[in-house]
């Protein structure tokens, strides 16, 4: 069934932070201000490589004005961070490697007098030769970026010898890949508020994915304990990977400590661009080789990723792209040799399929050519080679079993789109071009492609993936619910919401949802790797039972009540009469503290429960001695409050769970265990004569368990596949010596309304393999992996051009017009 | 910081200019030269807001002309229904720029003064003449001639805009007598929507019942080019009759003559190629429809 507000009925709702976002009222964290706060600033280098003589900071010091001048000697602790590898400066000692490289920080009464103080530091630069590309990067006598060169990172995998499999192919299938640097383009650039506390604490307001990984890199840069620091990371307006890194956070720090004053930062876009971090470009060699019967024996593969400057998770997203170009095929002989190239072009690093775009980007070509070549139809030559539900993962490795690849694959084959395509391909082609009108434009071509998703979940093998949470009876009888994960917007906490109201019971005005800040919240991993919602499902079903048991039991000590006749409920304790058949929250309400029952009942079991519902809202007038036995009361009542339990228990209600994603037992960095499916088809139409392209139509199949949230889920589809429309069409921060060329977004295009129009169905397959206890699957990522390839093929079935770069350049799909 | 300025009449803001030279610079919604002065461009040290000016406000219909003021928002000529009537390609071209709020800010006179806006190649296939004041006159020119005389200058218009002189065309006596219109506006971006113009092609042909070409007006921009008419292109067209020969002979004609700019990211080859696609077979498609009708 397809996923919509109408199928969805009662779990269609607003989210919690909906009216706040759309009304505008909600502040971000780089909206907030504090008294006798300072700006801060950072220059950053003009130059993408260049040594660093000398740096003059005299005259920036001494304006009016200006409080603080940071160069790399005020730098206490670490001078450098990286999640995996500190190989980023933070202030640049005597080299700069990209146009974003920090070398001063300022902090200034007001944005014009730090403006001026950053053009009064005067550097002096050497240049040195810019190293533009991986390949330049590779070439013999390039100049070395790094002490130990050029490769941050390579990785391989091999099973069987290709050489021999490729002698036995009928057909051989070769094609370099080409995908494109783009951007995040979060609507709130990078910023946040920086408070040195009057107690020597550091409060930092800035969002981030990781508020714990952020106090520990602040921690190593600033020389403090992590305790003193406490970082403040949600709401977050977007982030797709892009915040997960840090970016101004070790500026505001440093300034805020140096100056004892609350500094404020936060980036213009232009500054976003040229420092932020961008998806990997990736050029991918393939040779792909099928016998006569389509299967395929061998699979050759050679990614270079330009990774920029320097490290951050550049080595993760490539060992991420070398397992995706596998991805859920079957192959006799495979072999994948990866590197990732340090470059003076801008930072790559985390973003929103980490490497699998790329991947599948190139995967997906494959497919659709080789079944091009031995005369398939594409969907049936990717089910001729598709893996089979036990079978393992793409490097070999053990993972969930898991049917969703051929539920995906006849989720898309049933689809109406796909129907449509079957059906133009047994019709003569004359047709289709005719079909709507004789006066058709003709150089309009429509054509239908599909691609198909394996994507990985979790960090992988070998990388510390803990999950957990905690819930509590707070003591003014909130149920207060802690996670260590953020809302970036794509509705964490609207999911949150809904889980505690399905698997609880409570109602949205019982809860206290406490998500980024690291003071309160338990360390319970990233919000990355489309894994927060996973495993907040599994952290709630680890502490449902007890939790709920200790409330039941207090409330009938409480009562005088035996629990198995108590459920937790809207606003309380309820009678369990109707608990099978009545979930909900529709039974008669009554506004009760527990203070006025134990006032108007001398007796705890003499309380007349039936007496407690006429009494409306305010005081319970209960009447005495009546000995009601409850268990004949058909009605379910509301018989304690949250407050007053809390306020009448002696100890505190509490529950914690810790624990880690399930992974692989495989001796492989990065290998997944848990992997979500999904299957895109659609419709595309070509205008010959400007070579562009329009999506008009989009289905997307996803197998990834039960859905948890209706909106959020389409809400990752949906915004997922916009993104990838940007991808396939318009997007890529071009870069040019070192420099971007698209320095905002008046030449940096991201979809809008109008590219992002047409209908778009989305199906969740939610059956999950009995005895699969993992819950549901993340989708945050994998929206924005497969629509990309489709419409290469959807290009293809429309044009009979195939194409192998992104985004796709209008010039290749241009004809000259006929006149008839 | 900018000096603002807010004269109350043409001969007042021409004053101004002259006193601050180039360090002056007429502006009235802003739009572009905001973008202009975040990409880099010095800010002028005096702003001359010329939006109190009374000659460069409304629209008026005087002499058979429409006469659009200056100051006249793109918002405006995109739903001002005599515009949409008469000069339906000035409304396409208006709908086709920006986004809803540039449109309110950003003016018709500003889309021209700044030489690469998408209305020119409209205006220029609506032979509209502009209206100036140069301090001491008004001064009246064809579109197209300014176009040309500014060919190949980069700095900004030392007269001012007042207005612009569209021609209404005669209503036929009976319908279906005569000639026939065909037009058409195409503006080819990066995107859909809100994109700067990678190209921007007009025509507008008058044909005899028959489907000879009376009259042609062919004009192209887009990107950094300052648009062109194509005369060239022009005059393989008039006198001869609409046919599929003759639209192979116009794409290999307008090929030649078109000189688009490149910029990082879109090729010379797109642009002339995309121009010569969209006007030779926009004007064959609209031909065919309005002789199938």
């Amino acid at each position: 069934m397809l996923l919509n507000r109408q199928s969805s009925g009662e779990r269609w709702r607003a989210r919690p932070d909906g009216p706040g976002k759309v009304t505008g009222a909600l502040a971000y964290l780089t909206d907030r201000t504090a008294p006798d706060m300072l700006i801060g600033r950072v220059l950053r280098s003009p130059h993408p490589h260049a040594a660093i003589l000398a740096i003059h900071a005299e005259k920036a010091r001494a304006l009016p004005g200006v409080h603080a001048v940071l160069t790399y000697r005020d730098v206490p602790g670490l001078n450098g961070y990286g999640i995996a590898v500190q190989d980023q400066p933070v202030l640049c000692v005597d080299r700069v490697r990209y146009v974003g490289d920090a070398v001063a920080a300022v902090a200034a009464d007001t944005d014009a007098i730090a403006d001026q103080a950053l053009s009064l530091i005067e550097v002096e630069y050497r240049l040195l030769p810019i190293v533009e590309s991986p390949a330049a990067a590779l070439a013999d006598g390039a100049p070395l970026l790094h002490g130990d060169g050029n490769i941050l990172h390579r990785t391989d995998y091999k099973r069987g010898d290709v050489d021999v499999a490729f002698a036995s192919c009928t057909h051989i299938v070769e094609e370099v890949y080409d995908s494109p640097r783009q951007m995040h383009t979060y609507m709130e650039t990078e910023g946040g508020l920086f408070v040195p506390e009057k107690d020597g604490r550091l409060t930092v307001h800035s969002p981030t994915q990781h508020g714990f990984m952020d106090r520990l890199q602040l921690s190593r840069i600033t020389g403090m304990p992590e305790e003193r620091i406490r970082i403040l990371s949600s709401p977050i307006g977007g982030s797709f990977g892009g915040k997960d890194e840090l970016n101004v956070q070790p500026y505001g720090a440093l300034l805020a400590l140096k100056t004892n004053r609350p500094v404020k930062i936060h980036n213009s876009r232009k500054e976003s661009v040229r420092a932020g971090l961008k998806r990997h470009p990736m050029v991918i060699a393939m040779k792909t080789g099928i016998d006569a019967n389509g299967a395929i024996l061998a699979h050759q593969v050679k990614i270079t990723a330009d990774t920029g400057p320097y490290a951050t998770l550049g080595a993760e997203v490539l060992n991420f792209a070398t397992e995706h170009a596998l991805g859920p095929y079957r192959y006799g002989s495979v072999e994948v040799d990866s590197v990732s190239v340090y470059t003076n072009n801008g930072m790559s690093g985390e973003f929103r399929g980490f490497g699998g775009n790329q991947a599948i980007f190139a995967l997906e070509g494959q497919m659709d050519r080789l079944a091009d070549a031995c005369g398939m139809d594409p969907w049936d030559f990717r089910l001729r080679n598709m893996r089979e539900s036990d079978a393992p993962g793409p490097f070999g490795q053990p993972i969930a079993p898991t049917n969703g690849a051929k539920q995906a694959w006849d989720a898309l084959e049933a689809s109406s789109l796909w129907q449509e395509r079957r059906q133009n391909e047994s019709a003569a082609t004359v047709l289709r071009s005719e079909s709507s009108g004789g006066m058709k434009a003709p150089w309009l071509k429509t054509g239908i492609g599909a691609a198909f998703i394996m994507h990985g979940s979790g960090l992988g093998v070998g990388i510390p993936d803990p999950g957990g949470g905690r819930i509590k009876l707070a003591p003014d009888g909130k149920i207060e619910v802690q996670f260590g994960y953020e809302e970036c917007g794509q509705g964490l906490l609207a999911s949150l919401e809904l889980m505690l109201i399905e698997q609880f019971g409570f109602a949205p005005e019982d809860l206290r949802l406490v998500i980024g800040d690291t003071d309160v919240v338990p360390n319970s991993g990233s919000t990355t790797a489309s894994r927060a919602t996973t495993m907040m499902w599994k952290s709630l079903q680890r502490l449902r039972p007890g939790f709920q048991k200790e409330l039941l039991a207090a409330a009938a000590a409480l009562l005088g009540l035996p629990e198995e006749l108590l459920r937790l409920g809207r606003g309380g304790i309820w009678n369990s009469r109707a608990i099978g058949e009545n979930r909900g929250n529709r039974g008669r309400e009554a506004d009760v503290e527990y203070a006025d029952l134990a006032a108007a009942a001398g007796d705890m079991a003499g309380i007349d429960i039936s007496g407690i519902a006429d009494t409306g809202s305010g005081n319970a007038a209960c009447k005495h001695g009546a000995d009601v036995d409850v268990t004949e009361d058909t009605e379910e009542r509301l018989l304690l409050t949250y407050r007053a339990l809390a306020g009448k228990t002696p100890r505190p209600i509490v529950a914690e769970t810790s624990f880690a994603f399930p992974a692989s037992p495989f001796p492989r960095t990065g290998a997944h265990y848990l992997y979500t499916f999904a299957a895109v088809a659609v419709k595309a139409e070509v205008n010959t004569l400007t070579g562009r392209v329009r999506v008009l139509e989009q289905y997307h199949a996803v197998a990834a368990g039960p859905v948890v949230n209706p909106q959020g889920y389409l809400g990752q589809i949906e915004g997922g596949s916009i993104m990838a429309l940007g991808y396939a069409l318009t997007e890529e921060a071009l870069m040019q010596q070192g420099q971007y060329a698209t320095s905002n977004l008046d030449t940096y295009l991201i979809p809008t309304i109008a590219d992002a129009a047409g209908e778009m169905a989305i199906e969740p397959i939610e059956e999950l393999p009995e005895g699969d206890n993992y819950g549901p699957r993340g989708i945050g990522e994998i929206g924005s992996v497969g629509l990309a390839p489709a419409i290469l093929a959807a290009v293809h079935d429309a044009t009979g051009k195939r194409l192998n770069r992104l985004p796709i350049d209008p010039l290749q799909l241009a004809e000259r017009p006929a006149f008839t | 910081m900018s000096v603002i300025w807010h004269p109350q009449d043409a001969a007042e803001a021409i004053r101004l200019k002259e006193t601050f030279g180039a360090e002056g610079r007429f502006i009235s919604g802003g739009t572009w030269l905001s973008v202009q002065w975040e990409n880099g461009a010095p800010r002028p040290g005096h702003l001359i807001d010329v939006s109190a000016i009374p000659a460069m406000r409304g629209i008026a219909v005087q002499s058979k002309a429409l006469t659009l003021g200056a100051m006249t928002p793109l918002s405006v000529a995109r739903r001002d229904p005599l515009i949409g009537k008469s000069f339906p390609l000035l409304r396409e071209a208006a709908r086709s720029i920006a986004a809803p709020s540039i449109r309110n800010l950003g003016t018709i006179g500003g889309n021209i003064a700044c030489k690469t806006g998408d209305l020119l190649p409209a205006l220029l296939v609506c032979d509209a003449e502009l209206n100036w004041h140069d301090g001491h006159r008004l001064i009246t020119e064809s579109a197209s001639d300014w176009l040309n005389g500014t060919r190949g200058e980069t700095k900004p218009p030392d007269g001012l805009l007042l207005q612009v002189k569209l021609a209404l065309k005669e209503t036929p006596m009976f319908e279906g007598a005569a000639e026939r219109v065909i037009e058409g506006y195409h503006k080819i971006g990066r995107r859909e929507a809100f994109t700067p113009s990678v190209v921007t092609a007009a025509y507008r042909a008058v044909l005899s019942p028959e489907g000879v070409v009376q009259s042609i007006r062919l004009a192209a921009g887009g990107g950094l080019m300052i648009p062109q008419r194509l005369t060239e292109s022009e005059s393989l067209l008039i006198g001869r009759m609409m046919s599929p020969k003759l639209m192979e002979r116009l794409y290999e004609v307008i090929l030649r003559e078109v000189q688009p700019r490149q910029d990082a990211f879109v090729s010379c080859e797109y642009r002339k190629q995309t121009t010569a696609a969209v006007m030779s077979a926009g004007l064959w498609q609209t031909y065919r429809e309005a002789a199938s009708a």
